[in-house]
């Protein structure tokens, strides 16, 4: 009983829900959330009223009753306009204590970040009231049209109070990380594309994260658009609805919990001092200053975070962020290797492999090894004002930033490379081999191949992808310590590295292979193949999926090993550089001009 | 072993090359207000956060209630009321909406927070205001719900910034009244001010901080003592045929400490109680006295004394 109390007291207790509950009831917000959500069910039946004779509408409305039509209009209205005004509302959660400047009564009230902004997200429960209160009329409307199945209406209506918790846990999740504004934006962006995709009539519906797949079962169903059996039952799309809606919501509110690592003030600095000296010139100059206020602002926040995660820091950071990329991989490795099972049995029935099928196994197995090694580039990197802070990894053990974040890439950097090298060499040995299995030659490029070629070819493209990794994790970890937001640093690094590295020396490579004006040119020909090697696009392209032409029928390897060996020699020497200038400023005192 | 309520234990603060807070340390025992003074840039101000937990001492440690700042901040900040210098404030609210916000921070329930504001109302005379905008108030009372925030969870510890700062007279009156009724509640006060007389009425102890180090610490007469402060000063007029005379007679007399001829008055400095035997001796001289004063050593007097105007 007292810990349902204390539970409940969570909610009840959070300041933003007192203030936000004391500014939803006013003239102001009760007419304009009745304009927006009567336009936009007026919207909805605006193609009925427009033209009844639709074919399409009279299916449904033949298949349906108009009270059950109706009813689901008003919760997919509802949806929509929680989609774009509760992110809306959330935008002042941290411009408050900004505006008003008491963060210092903030740390020292002792409430901690979840407690602070949890009752922004219970105050949407009041919010959704209120908006259910405007729809009287049309529910009205609903019952005296008939029809209404009830239990279907109210897992509906559960569905939408899901999304809109999810939608403000989400909102306030990514203000941690961006401007509110721009938090709002891609919210509401993210919020209409996902709801747009979730109203796809598909099988298996993968967009389970808005209440649309399960509002719009029953017409899709009835109208016979979908025949899949599981989208035919009710109850397995909303499980469906509500597993995915309480996932992301589960997933935010742990993310606020644990907080960004800027939000941890390190040991030589004070408040409203968490970058470095000379940074209160920049904010005069910067008037947006996102990459230097918020860490500040969000310190006071996060100053009363739990006990246990302020001494198992790193522990309890970096163990969630490999487990975090370690289960969707192996789920990834798990559900491919099924696939390839099955496919390889329907295949060797017939006594035969076709060379494109080692092509396919590889191009996947280095799609999911390269998107987990850029995944974990992300991830484990962190911009200049974290990179040196030094976390408590275990009660009396601190270890830095930049140290955890080479650990953890090593570790899946193995794991991933472990793993595809390793299930085509246990593909090839436990399955092809055994079965005696041979090639057809379906096209000239595998006319080389034999049935053992799964380890011996395709090791080397492993390698190549697994070395473009490291070059791409160093070139990141290094523009990082001039960088303040690690998202920016990775965009241009992909960019430059993808047009500087992958495309222009392949683009050159093609250019005098088919442009034969070029030819003259002896020199440039002559390098062209070498110069395309450079590129790991190239030599995984003609690796496995034939030449692009003749003339880059077997570029050098060598090439791209002494690119890459060039880009990572220069990038440590970089990295050392640059540390030590930065790692002495975290030794230093805090800065003056912020006392 | 009683611990008192606040220790302040060889604390240092720097930012970058300047030395903001230099190897302080002193206690206060609960129950006790001691007043923090000292110039501009002295160091109060960061000596007060790091006692709050705003700040991290660079060396030292700072104790409340036994918890240390620097490995317990929360446990610290539990027994903390804060009241800074600035009004810091959440927009568009009533007192009593403001009041309910922070109670909410402190984690009150809601029928604790109803008790918990109408005390504090009462004890800060706010009540009966309770409707009335913040936005609105008058500096007086900004100061009395600033003051009325910081007692919400009923802290024992209470470091107040300059609280008198921009108050009227009969305000001024009203908070010393205030915080004295606190520190009879038991409470341990750090008081920070430039108002020296305020301070002087309220404190039992005071701390005089000069460039970031303590240079005084102790209760009015240990400062004097410190100081060589005597305990009173006269002021007597005399007719100008006498002033000569009677200022050599008066040096010589057993009890005066100092004594010497200012703008053609003679002043004089005793440790004795009280100045009767000055009065005594002239009478028994046949001296006409024109005027007579007698004061005590005042704090203004002592801070003076012992500060050199250095600021970090």
């Amino acid at each position: 009983m007292i810990a349902v109390r204390r539970f409940l007291g969570l909610f009840r207790n959070s300041p933003t829900y007192g203030r936000d509950q004391a500014s939803l009831i006013s003239g102001w917000n009760v007419g304009l959330a009745g304009l927006v959500l009567n336009g936009t069910i007026l919207m909805t039946l605006l193609p009925l009223m427009l033209d009844p004779n639709d074919p399409d509408w009279q299916m449904i409305t033949e298949s349906m009753e108009f009270g059950q039509i109706l009813g689901l209009i008003l919760l997919g209205g509802a949806t929509a306009f929680a989609t774009l005004l509760i992110p809306m509302r959330l935008t002042s959660v941290f411009m408050g204590p900004r505006i008003g400047r008491y963060f210092d009564q903030i740390v020292l009230s002792g409430i901690t970040p979840l407690r602070f902004l949890i009752g922004k997200v219970t105050s949407q429960n009041l919010f959704l009231g209120l908006v259910l209160f405007l729809l009287l009329p049309w529910f009205v409307l609903v019952l005296a049209l008939g029809g209404l199945e009830w239990s279907t209406f109210i897992a509906n209506l559960f569905l939408v109070w899901l999304y809109c918790i999810m939608l403000a846990v989400v909102m306030l999740w990514l203000s941690l990380y961006f401007n509110e504004v721009l938090a709002m934006l891609l919210v509401v962006g993210g919020g209409i594309f996902l709801c747009a995709l979730g109203c796809a009539p598909i099988p298996y519906q993968p967009f389970v994260v808005t209440p649309f797949p399960a509002l719009l079962q029953g017409v899709y169903s009835a109208s016979g658009m979908i025949e899949d059996e599981y989208f035919r039952s009710f109850s397995s799309v909303f499980a469906s609805c509500a597993l995915g809606m309480m996932t992301v919501t589960g997933m935010a509110l742990a993310a606020i919990s644990v907080g960004p690592l800027y939000g941890i003030i390190r040991d030589n600095s004070t408040f409203g001092e968490v970058v470095r000296a000379g940074d209160s010139k920049r904010k005069r100059r910067f008037r947006f200053r996102l990459h230097i206020q918020r860490p500040s602002e969000l310190a006071f926040f996060y100053e009363n975070r739990d006990d246990k995660l302020r001494r198992f820091e790193g522990l309890l950071r970096w163990g969630a962020g490999l487990v975090l990329l370690a289960v969707p991989v192996a789920l990834v490795w798990k559900v491919y290797i099924d696939v390839i099972l099955r496919f390889f049995k329907a295949m060797s029935s017939g006594g035969e492999l076709y060379g494109w099928f080692f092509a396919e196994l590889m191009t996947a197995c280095h799609t999911i090894h390269g998107v987990t090694l850029l995944i974990a580039t992300l991830l484990f990197s962190h911009s200049r004002n974290t990179t040196y802070l030094r976390v408590p990894l275990i009660p009396g053990r601190r270890v830095s930033v930049s140290s955890l974040d080479t650990l953890c890439f090593v570790l899946v950097l193995l794991f991933s490379t472990g793993m595809t090298l390793g299930f085509p060499a246990w593909f090839n040995l436990s399955l092809v081999v055994p079965s005696s299995l041979s090639e057809a030659v379906e096209s000239y490029n595998y006319s080389r191949m034999t049935s053992a070629n799964f380890v011996s070819e395709g090791w080397k493209g492993t390698i190549v992808l697994s070395l473009t990794a490291v070059t791409v994790y160093l070139l990141q970890r290094t523009l990082c310590l001039a960088m303040w937001m690690k998202s920016v640093s990775f965009f241009l690094v992909v960019v430059l590295y993808g047009v500087l590295i992958c495309v222009l020396p392949m683009a050159f490579g093609l250019m005098m292979g088919e442009v034969h004006e070029l030819r003259e040119y002896q020199l440039l020909y002559r390098s062209g193949p070498a110069i395309a090697a450079a590129s790991p696009a190239m030599i995984l392209g003609t690796q496995y999926w034939g030449r692009p032409n003749s003339f880059l029928y077997d570029p050098p390897w060598a090439m791209f090993y002494v690119a890459h060996g060039s880009l990572i020699l220069v990038s440590v020497l970089l990295l050392r550089r640059l540390s030590r200038t930065l790692r002495l400023e975290y030794l230093n005192a805090a800065a003056k001009e912020n006392h | 072993m009683v611990t008192a309520a606040i220790e302040i234990d060889n604390v240092t603060k720097t930012f970058d090359d300047l030395i903001a807070v230099n190897r302080v340390s002193f206690q206060v025992p609960r129950g006790a207000t001691l007043g923090l003074i000292g110039p501009n840039g002295a160091g109060k101000t960061t000596l007060l956060r790091m006692i709050s937990t705003l700040a991290v001492p660079d060396s030292g440690d700072v104790r409340v209630e036994g918890k240390s700042v620097r490995e317990n901040p929360r446990a610290a900040r539990a027994h903390l009321g804060f009241m800074p210098a600035e009004f810091g404030c959440p927009r568009n609210m009533s007192i009593e909406e403001y009041l309910d916000y922070f109670a909410c921070m402190y984690g009150l329930t809601t029928a604790e927070r109803a008790v918990r504001i109408r005390d504090v109302c009462e004890l800060t005379d706010l009540m009966g205001r309770e409707s009335v905008m913040v936005k609105g108030l008058s500096t007086g009372n900004r100061q009395r719900l600033l003051l009325a925030k910081t007692l919400l969870h009923d802290p024992s510890v209470l470091v107040l910034d300059e609280p008198a700062s921009g108050l009227d007279p009969r305000a001024r009156n009203e908070l010393r009244e205030i915080i004295k009724t606190l520190a009879s509640l038991g409470k341990a006060i750090i008081i920070s001010s430039h108002i020296l007389p305020d301070i002087e009425d309220i404190s039992d102890r005071v701390g005089i901080l000069e460039a970031g180090r303590l240079v005084l610490e102790g209760d009015l007469a240990t400062l004097r003592a410190h100081t060589g402060t005597a305990q009173r000063s006269v002021r007597l007029k005399v007719s100008s045929e006498d002033l000569e005379r009677t200022s050599q007679m008066l040096a010589q007399l057993r009890g005066v400490s100092t004594c010497e001829i200012r703008e053609q008055m003679i002043v004089l400095s005793t440790d004795e109680p009280n100045s009767n035997f000055v009065l005594a001796a002239l009478l028994q001289q046949d001296i006409r006295v024109l005027q007579f004063a007698e004061n005590e050593v005042n704090l203004e007097e002592i801070f003076m004394r012992s500060t050199a105007g250095k600021v970090t």
